[in-house]
């Protein structure tokens, strides 16, 4: 009877163990968010997926994170209702910087949790980014976060665009330089700051231009005066031939203004140039050209700006 | 059935299909009976709740890491399942209990658990069968006990290690990505239990742990140097015992689930140290005892001398792999992230070739040159029950491959050092947050990772591995002396299997301290 009873409790003892030792985490977890919850509360959690660039309001866990696709988040606040937002990582270092609520630029380390409770007190739409570059498709990172009156309805979400930049084949050895600064372009996702095909506009909080400059002049800012003047330096850099040797026969005036210029937009691509502020007091623009030396070579460079030169809209000529 | 018809079969030595076992080298070492010298020590393992009392908060904690695998952060980092499985529990395993306390693990090991309690239908008590009952009641009995499920005997063609070695080396192809993963490393480990339940389901008592679990398969062979054993104290008591408890089981215990006859086992490899032998046996003739290091020295099949070779394999090409500076190895072999298949099955290959013919077939060479040099010409009258000049090839073979045993061990401890010593401050992390949902249960959850005497460490890894060299060496010698007898021929036999060690070894201290 004694050995029975011994038999039936550590069954018992197993059984428990094994539902309390499965189930128990989750309460506890739910507990413990519950108890730093001020009253009306509630509870946004946005996870830094680097592998797609994206922030997400889904459950990232160890048993979905490699398989799943995540839809980018777009987290609905209510002006007035205090809002715990739950910062994780997936995989490696992300920041986070909401400007328009005054988040960030935040840390968030994998496997660690960051808690930031915030109030919003205006409604609008919110952009928040990632500011620490963690990976290929980090230059997609970022998402809208919408503020709304209490009962507002929550507005159809536009369909999201699913552009993979960073998985785009390298185009076949020995097309164009220009192809290949297209490609460079689109692959690097400079677009995601400076548009697609460098029209720019991009907004950018407390930026003194308040939207990224667009590329597509860039040509006319390197004192380019004309299309044929363009067309002669595409030229040349499409037969890899080194601008310097144009000096004896200009393309056109002031063209050792242009090659200093030249220079000096390779400069700004390969060590970066930091936005400035608007209000100086204010908190720093969320987007700033990095420095790309380590990513891009010399040639890149030279294929990127040969690309960009192409972009210009000349007076009637073809836009 | 009568269940006197039906007593197990032990595990006799030599495991089936191999050669006849050679003499072991001559020694007498010390021996100190644990069990008398520490009481409070027999009183538990005598406990009949004792195993289960090591197993379960293992089992619990096994629960909650597959919960945390599945649940918890994908940041292997962060997530206990990967730390303490992988960098805590496997430098514990292989540098503290497998040398110190043998195969304890398996004493505590949960993979079996669900199967073993369905088997028995019991945790705790033994179920045994009055002789004359023994057709009455559910379940089939074996031995004096009675067990639920079908009751197979194991394949003799499979009673070997190969099952092991072949698993063993299948899941450390995807190391990379259990090591990093997880989600595999549930599979992995999840897989062990479910397979381990089906087996007891199918077969009899421990089939699991002794021919199919790969962890089963490198603790049988480095718990041959473990400092700790379980033997009988007199082999006059067991020989003049009728009663044979600790094979057949009874009341008090299970009859051996690892198919051990314990009175008669002279190695450590097929002991699980589960002490039902010390609590079954009428004559209180079982103990657990000290031993000096490396105390088993018989390889006593292909098999296991298969399996010393793997290991020292694994060893050599994870030190590459993971301590090494050549990432695209690392990346080769992480293929389900890099998916580069090319190089993986490049890697695969190498692996597999190294691990079961290049290695064995560039060890064998030494041995054989020896085996060459120290032949004589065969006496023209042979003396009846003289042992011959010349000992055979397998058998040379057998003895020059123990070596591998203790310098393969302390390969794996150097490997594994760095591991613990540069990522052993996640575990306290972990602990107060297994998860990685932002507990902080111990206020140890945002301590800086910060690796322990890094500039330490290779002088530690250039000691464990002269250590393993040394006791190969002195092995080697040993059995050589066994075999050949006279010293100058002893010495001609060994010499060149001590320079293909002395190389193996020069290769993995230029891996460690360049």
């Amino acid at each position: 009877m004694r050995e029975t009873m011994a038999e039936i409790g550590a069954g018992l003892l197993t059984l428990a163990g094994i539902i309390a030792a499965t189930f128990y985490p989750f309460v506890y977890e739910a507990k413990s968010v519950e108890k730093r919850l001020p009253p009306g509360a509630q509870v946004i959690t946005l996870t830094g997926v680097a592998a797609t660039g994206t922030w997400t309001e889904e459950n990232v866990d160890g048993g979905n994170y490699w398989y799943r696709h995540f839809a980018p988040a777009r987290p609905v606040l209510r002006v007035g209702q205090p809002t715990l937002l739950r910062l994780k990582s997936a995989d490696v270092n992300h920041s986070f910087y909401c400007p328009g609520l005054a988040v960030g630029p935040l840390e968030v380390h994998p496997g660690h949790v960051l808690d930031v409770l915030i109030t919003p007190i205006r409604e609008g739409v919110f952009e928040f980014y990632c500011t620490t570059i963690c990976g290929d498709p980090h230059f997609g990172m970022r998402g809208q976060m919408l503020v709304l009156r209490e009962g507002s309805p929550i507005p159809a979400a536009e369909p999201a665009k699913a552009d993979k930049f960073w998985q785009e084949s390298p185009p076949p050895p020995g097309q164009s330089h220009v192809a290949r600064g297209a490609w460079l372009f689109h692959r690097n996702g400079c677009f995601t700051c400076h548009g697609v095909k460098g029209k720019g506009g991009v907004p950018n909080w407390n930026y003194i231009k308040d939207t990224i400059p667009p590329l597509s002049t860039l040509a006319e800012r390197m004192l380019i005066p004309d299309k044929e003047g363009a067309d002669a330096i595409v030229g040349a850099m499409e037969r890899a031939a080194d601008l310097k040797t144009l000096s004896s026969d200009p393309p056109f005036a002031r063209f050792n203004a242009f090659l200093a210029q030249y220079q000096s937009v390779k400069d700004v691509i390969r060590k970066g140039n930091p936005p400035g502020k608007k209000d100086p007091k204010g908190l720093p623009p969320p987007l700033e050209m990095l420095p790309f030396g380590m990513r891009l070579s010399d040639r890149d460079i030279d294929d990127l700006i040969a690309y960009l030169l192409t972009l210009e809209p000349w007076e009637g000529g073809d836009k | 059935m009568s269940p006197s018809g039906n007593i197990p079969q032990p595990l006799t030595e030599p495991a089936p299909g191999s050669a006849a076992p050679p003499p072991a080298p001559v020694d007498k070492p010390w021996r100190i009976d644990l069990l008398r010298a520490l009481p409070p020590l027999k009183w538990l393992v005598k406990r009949r709740w004792f195993q289960f009392a090591v197993v379960l908060p293992n089992l619990l904690f096994f629960m909650l890491f597959l919960t945390t695998g599945v649940f918890g952060t994908p940041v292997g980092s962060r997530n206990i399942l990967i730390v303490f499985v992988w960098i805590f529990w496997w430098f514990l395993l292989i540098s503290a209990m497998v040398p110190l306390a043998s195969r304890v693990w398996c004493t505590m090991c949960p993979f079996p658990f669900f199967g073993e309690w369905i088997q028995r239908g019991a945790l705790i008590r033994s179920r045994g069968v009055d002789p004359k009952k023994a057709k009455e009641g559910p379940g089939v009995v074996v031995g004096r006990n009675r067990y639920f499920g079908l009751n197979w005997r194991w394949p003799k063609a499979l009673s070997n290690l190969w099952v092991q070695n072949i698993g063993f080396l299948f899941l450390c192809t995807f190391s990379a990505h259990f090591l990093t993963r997880p989600l595999v490393s549930v599979i992995v480990l999840g897989g062990l239990i479910l397979v381990a339940t089906v087996l007891h389901l199918l077969y009899r008592q421990r089939a699991f742990c002794n021919y199919v679990c790969p962890v089963s398969g490198f603790l049988s062979l480095y718990s041959m140097t473990s400092v700790v054993e379980v033997r009988s104290k007199e082999a006059d008591t067991c020989a003049k015992c009728k009663d044979k408890g600790c094979l057949a089981g009874g009341e008090k215990g299970w009859g051996c689930p690892w198919f051990m006859y314990p009175s008669k086992m002279e190695r450590n490899n097929y002991c699980g140290l589960c002490m039902e032998c010390v609590k079954t046996c009428p004559y209180d003739n079982m103990t657990v005892n000290l031993r000096p290091f490396c105390s088993d020295t018989k390889i006593k099949g292909l098999d296991e001398a298969w399996k010393a070779f793997i290991m020292v394999t694994l060893a050599l090409v994870y030190s590459v792999l993971y301590l090494g500076p050549w990432g695209f190895l690392k990346d080769w072999a992480n293929v389900f992230e890099k998916g580069n298949w090319a190089g993986f099955f490049a890697y695969v290959a190498g692996l597999w070739v190294s691990a079961l013919v290049l290695f064995p077939a560039i060890y064998f060479l030494p041995v054989w040159a020896g085996w060459r040099w120290s032949r004589q010409k065969p006496p023209t009258i042979v003396i009846l029950g003289q042992a011959p000049v010349n000992p055979p090839l397998k058998e040379t073979f057998l003895r020059f491959v123990y070596p591998l045993v203790p310098f393969g061990m302390m390969a794996w401890v150097s490997f594994s050092l760095p591991l613990i010593l540069v990522n052993g401050s996640y575990i306290p992390m972990v602990l107060s947050d297994p998860f990685g949902w932002g507990w902080d249960l111990f206020g140890t959850a945002h301590l800086a990772w910060s690796p322990v005497v890094p500039h330490w460490t290779p002088y530690v890894q250039v000691f464990l591995l002269l250590q393993g060299l040394y006791f190969a060496l002195k092995q080697g010698y040993r059995h050589s002396v066994a075999m050949y007898g006279a010293r100058n021929r002893a010495l001609k036999a060994f010499a060149p299997v001590a320079v293909l060690l002395t190389v193996i070894e020069i290769a993995f201290l230029v891996l460690y301290v360049g």
